[in-house]
């Protein structure tokens, strides 16, 4: 049930976020607020104060190379996942993380999470976590010390949750230039939409087809969101071919540690995680 | 009828408001100086209650009032079970009354499953009244639980109720055991099943809640509950819970969202919110969440039946026969056991004629949720054993499982039909159903079609459900050997206003049947009146006419011919009248686009509106004709009516990962004579998707000690529009001779057959694999097992 009274503020700059986390113990962040009001209502989480960033007009946009962006593509942090499921630039260049936002929830809630908070708040188990690993995206928050950026692999911690401090803000995402084609694919939960196993692949293959750089990531029911070493070191190097793909399927779950669900067994998942590595790659074979 | 109105697809009228969100809820209602109440429920499936200490919650702050079933002894009676299995000794908690018991509404010393109350708080505010459940002290001694019938009815197992041994309330039967044992013994092939048609939780949009006002001035109660039967809930609650005179409590249902069967019942909120608002002299208002909901509101199926069906190699069905253990549990709710017993065994046979067949139920309590009815139920736990085994025995004997099923159809010569088993059926063309539906399938174009998925490295299945599904509760004598200790006829008034407008009051309510609309469009079709002057009222039983209430696809079948004979008596009158106007004799008056006139005279007449007026001034109406035109009609029903269907899914498998695609889904339906083919239509839509939501996703799972596991809708996966096809619908019209209207229910027939279709569909898809059956709900994981029993 939801707490009977609730504090609520809408701070308009990133410092007065930031401090009212610090002068409100019972506070935490809210973007989108798909998640927390669930978790909220299930009596997950305890907050007596939300601080909604959706007036934070900075944390907005996908900004290019050519809008003067450093890395390939730099996402705001509060920017729907709707948006970029349907941005060209992603769709060209960042398929795995269009696929990933697209494949997230329904439509409503593509209209109201924002990555930056189904990063924080749904961490391992987000769609767009397998797909931030897979391209190597560097996530750049705001904390009452300063600025920092993390690694998508450093992102995501053993203990399911995410390395944010408790008044850190993630303010952008930023996906380097490396020329690789990238997909998502998933498995979803029958009730909650959610990925009972997502995984994506980004591939760059040289001029004689052979794989230069490949990265992997799995998301969903599992402990950690985290690259599939096993299966990128069974393609690594060589051409993407069914040989090799079977290599990598069989290898796929390998280090994966899945969390307790009712919907399927860890033997399954473990199965299923390779044909759908194997048919991520092998999507990434054609064309 | 000259179906101007009857018949067309006219906009629900109900609509605008439930859109624009402007139509209230219990939930929505707040009333000057109203409390809240919460209940304290049992965290153990089965315990003794050592102690309940609330006197730290009654210092809560704004804590009203707190009780514990201490508090109710002697101030309150259990809750009555009112349909019982019929004909059969049984055996139920104990009652003052001598009427089968449904235990107390908080308990004082035995807590039976997880949504069992102890306690009840009212607070100023729900939050309140939330916090104070935590203080209040409860000690139990846990006892062991049973979960399954299976495990409740071996010898020494937990006891749950006193009264009943060995926790059996009923071995029921129907049909004839010896011929069809001799018929099982001497046949050429025999096929066999096992399986479970699990428990699902039924989930309306609006969970339950009820508020209760009392007047201490006129000792008068007022309930507001998301109920579907209000009438029925009132007797209940007044004659056997509260002992209260019927006359001091109404109850009125405002809008109720949805409901499946499920609100249907008598269950312990009710009467505590009217005892709290007796006793604070101030309005109490219970809400469930959605979690309380699925925790304590009537579930639904949960047969686990082993089922033989023999027949001859040239694929004549010989006979059937089936033992269900049927999950009652914890306590009878309302009306459980007969829905129980009665409703899944007589209907075994579905749309075939054979010979020989018998059913018998093991219905026992377990430490569950209590059962109760859901949407199709009985009909869709028979229709899915059958049709299973109709396919095995087809697969069998190596013949085409449609040819199999023209082979034993009862023929619409053949009507009305025994079926031996308890029902007879009134009409219907079983055969040309199927064909229409294999037709839109393009079943004989399929082969190819399967080929084509399979060099995808899909496999491709059809699945072919052909149903009877007994329909419009019902004739009462009837009833009453089936167990129902009370009438179910249903009854109508209408009443002819001096300004044109016409106003209906009915028995029977709506949480989702379109009665404002259907129901004046019959009303309309007879006199003329168009349907926006026309006033539905319903759902208070201040100013309605006692009735049942809508449940088991019934209110279009019965409170429409209540209506439809209504229409009939003002039509008398007003002939009476208009003929003394016109100074003519009855017999000459004729009666069309509501007005009368004199046979052959067109010009010599006058309109209803006149008529109606002319009965209200009553300055001059013929001797012997009373002022006013109004009239009443108690109808019951000569028998039940049976709609039937024929279904076909079409799947496709991903073998590696065990995933179904539902491709297609057909259902060619019987209603008998349609009033709203749009309201109809959408009742089908409904009722499908109720059926493919038990065949691919839902499941109520208990672990071993009792707990539900699936009590969220995060953990209880329901069916979702975006990964459903476009229905496929067609119809045949067979009208029942057991109405003036020739209508038949409408409410549970997309239901009834879709668990079956899609069942068959992946069996038929998987047949290379050598899957015989899998047990629903048909996961990816489930199907994949299936095809790799030994793992990938």
């Amino acid at each position: 049930m939801l707490p009977s009274t609730l504090n609520y503020a809408a701070p308009t700059t990133l410092g007065a976020a930031v401090d009212l986390l610090a002068t409100h113990p019972d506070a935490v962040f809210t973007a989108g607020s798909y998640r927390l009001l669930i978790d909220l209502k299930m009596q997950r989480i305890d907050a007596g104060t939300l601080v909604d960033l959706r007036k934070l007009s900075e944390l907005y946009g996908i900004a290019s190379v050519e809008d003067g962006a450093e890395y390939g593509v730099e996402i705001g942090a509060m920017t729907a996942l709707s948006t970029l499921a349907s941005d060209v630039r992603l769709l060209a260049h960042y398929g795995a993380l269009a696929e990933a936002a697209s494949e997230t929830g329904d439509a409503q809630i593509r209209n109201m999470a924002a990555l930056g908070g189904t990063l924080a708040y749904d961490a391992s188990a987000g769609d767009v976590a397998a797909a931030l690993l897979a391209l190597d995206a560097v996530i750049h928050t705001h904390h009452s010390k300063g600025q920092r950026s993390l690694d998508a692999a450093d992102f995501f911690t053993s203990d399911g949750k995410t390395a944010l401090r408790h008044d850190e803000i993630i303010t952008m995402v930023a996906l380097p230039s490396t020329g690789a084609r990238s997909v998502y694919a998933k498995f979803t939960h029958p009730a909650t939409l959610e990925a009972i196993i997502g995984v994506a692949a980004a591939v760059t293959l040289d001029d004689a087809g052979r794989v230069a750089a490949c990265r992997l990531g799995v998301c969903g029911s599992v402990a950690q969101a985290k690259r599939l070493s096993a299966a990128e070191a069974a393609i690594l190097g060589g051409a993407l071919d069914e040989t090799s793909i079977a290599r990598a399927a069989a290898s796929a779950a390998d280090g994966v540690e899945w969390l307790p669900s009712l919907q399927a067994s860890a033997e399954y998942r473990a199965h299923r995680l390779g044909v759908m590595t194997a048919r991520a790659l092998r999507r990434l074979v054609k064309a | 009828m000259a179906n101007k109105v009857f018949g067309k697809p006219i906009k629900r009228k109900e609509d605008p408001a439930f859109i624009q969100g402007a139509a209230p809820f219990v939930a929505d209602m707040h009333l000057p100086g109203m409390a809240h109440m919460e209940i304290l429920r049992s965290p153990h499936a089965h315990a003794r209650i050592r102690s309940i200490d609330t006197s730290e919650a009654a210092k809560m702050p704004g804590v009203l009032k707190v009780i514990s079933g201490h508090d109710l002894v002697g101030r309150m009676k259990p809750l009555p079970c009112v349909w019982i299995p019929g004909g059969v000794e049984s055996h139920f908690p104990l009652h003052p009354q001598d009427i089968p018991g449904a235990g107390m509404p908080l308990q004082t010393d035995h807590v039976r499953f997880i949504g069992d109350g102890v306690a009840a708080v009212v607070a100023e505010t729900r939050y309140q009244a939330m916090d104070a459940l935590r203080a209040i002290r409860v000690e139990y001694d846990v006892l062991p639980a049973v979960i399954t019938p299976e495990a409740a009815l071996v010898e020494n197992a937990p006891l749950l109720h006193d009264s009943v041994p060995g926790n059996l309330n009923a071995y029921w039967t129907c049909g004839d055991q010896p011929s069809t044992d001799a018929a099982i013994a001497d046949a050429e092939v025999v096929v066999e099943l096992d399986l479970l048609n699990q428990r699902t939780i039924n989930s309306p949009i609006e969970p339950r809640g009820a508020l209760a006002t009392f007047d201490p001035v006129t000792d008068e109660f007022v309930l507001y509950a998301s109920t579907q039967s209000p009438h029925n809930h009132r007797l209940i609650l007044c004659y056997y819970v509260l002992n209260i005179p019927l006359n001091k409590l109404r109850i009125i249902a405002p809008n109720v969202g949805g409901s499946f069967g499920t609100k249907g019942y008598v269950y312990p909120d009710m009467p505590l919110v009217l005892f709290m608002a007796r006793e604070l002299k101030r309005p109490v208002k219970w809400q469930d969440s959605r979690q309380g909901y699925m925790r304590s509101t009537v579930q639904g199926r949960d047969h686990k039946q082993r089922a033989v069906l023999a027949g001859t190699r040239d694929g004549k069905i010989t006979a059937l026969h089936c033992t269900s253990h049927a999950n009652l549990g914890a306590y009878p709710s309302t009306i459980g056991p007969g829905v129980a017993t009665a409703m899944m065994g007589r209907s075994i046979t579905g749309p075939y004629a054979i010979p020989a067949a018998f059913c018998e139920v093991y219905a026992a309590f377990t430490n569950t949720v209590p059962l109760g009815a859901q949407r199709g139920s009985g009909r869709s736990e028979a229709t899915f054993m059958t049709e299973r085994l109709v396919d095995l025995f087809a697969a069998e004997i190596g013949m085409d499982p449609a040819e199999v099923r023209r082979r034993n159809f009862v023929q619409p010569g053949d009507m009305p039909y025994d079926n031996g088993l308890g029902w007879l059926y009134d009409s219907g063309d079983y055969p040309e159903l199927l064909e229409r539906a294999l037709k839109h399938a393009g079943y004989d174009d399929l082969p190819a079609l399967k080929e084509e998925a399979k060099a995808r490295g899909r496999r491709m299945g059809v699945g072919l459900a052909s149903f009877v599904a007994v329909s419009g509760v019902g004739p009462s004598p009837r009833m009453a050997k089936e167990g129902m200790l009370g009438g179910t006829w249903e009854a109508a008034s209408i009443r002819c206003e001096p300004t044109g407008d016409v106003v209906a009051t009915i028995g029977s309510k709506p949480h989702g049947q379109s009665h404002d609309t259907v129901f004046a469009q019959i009303i309309s079709e007879r006199l003329g009146v168009a349907v926006d002057r026309i006033s539905i009222r319903h759902s208070d039983t201040l100013g309605t006419p006692f009735g049942q209430g809508s449940y088991g696809s019934r209110s279009f079948s019965m409170a429409g011919p209540a209506l439809y004979l209504t229409c009939d008596k003002i039509l008398q009158k007003a002939c009476l009248a208009a003929a003394h106007k016109l100074n003519a004799s009855p017999d000459e008056m004729i009666f069309e686009n509501g007005r009368f006139y004199v046979d052959g005279q067109l010009e010599r007449g006058i309109t209803l509106l006149e008529t109606t007026l002319a009965l209200w001034y009553a300055w001059d109406i013929p001797d012997g004709v009373e002022p006013c035109l109004e009239a009443t009609t108690f109808w019951d029903a000569p028998d039940f009516n049976y709609p039937s269907g024929a279904q076909v899914a079409l799947v496709e498998v991903d073998p590696e990962t065990g995933e179904v695609e539902l491709k297609r889904f057909i259902a060619v339906s019987d209603v008998g004579v349609v009033g709203n083919p749009m309201v109809m239509e959408g009742q089908l839509h409904g009722g499908i998707v109720h059926g493919l939501g038990q065949a691919l996703f839902e499941q109520a799972i208990y672990d071993a000690d009792g707990n539900l596991i699936s009590d969220t809708l995060e953990r209880y996966a329901l069916p979702k529009a975006a990964g459903l096809p476009h229905f496929e619908l067609d119809f045949v019209t067979s009208p029942t001779p057991h109405n003036p209207l020739g209508v038949k229910g409408a409410g549970e027939i997309g239901t009834v057959g879709a668990t079956a279709a899609v069942g068959n569909a992946i069996c038929d898809a998987l047949r290379e694999y050598g899957v015989r059956h899998i047990d629903m709900p048909f996961t990816p994981e489930k199907v994949w097992r299936a095809i790799h029993p030994h793992g990938g």
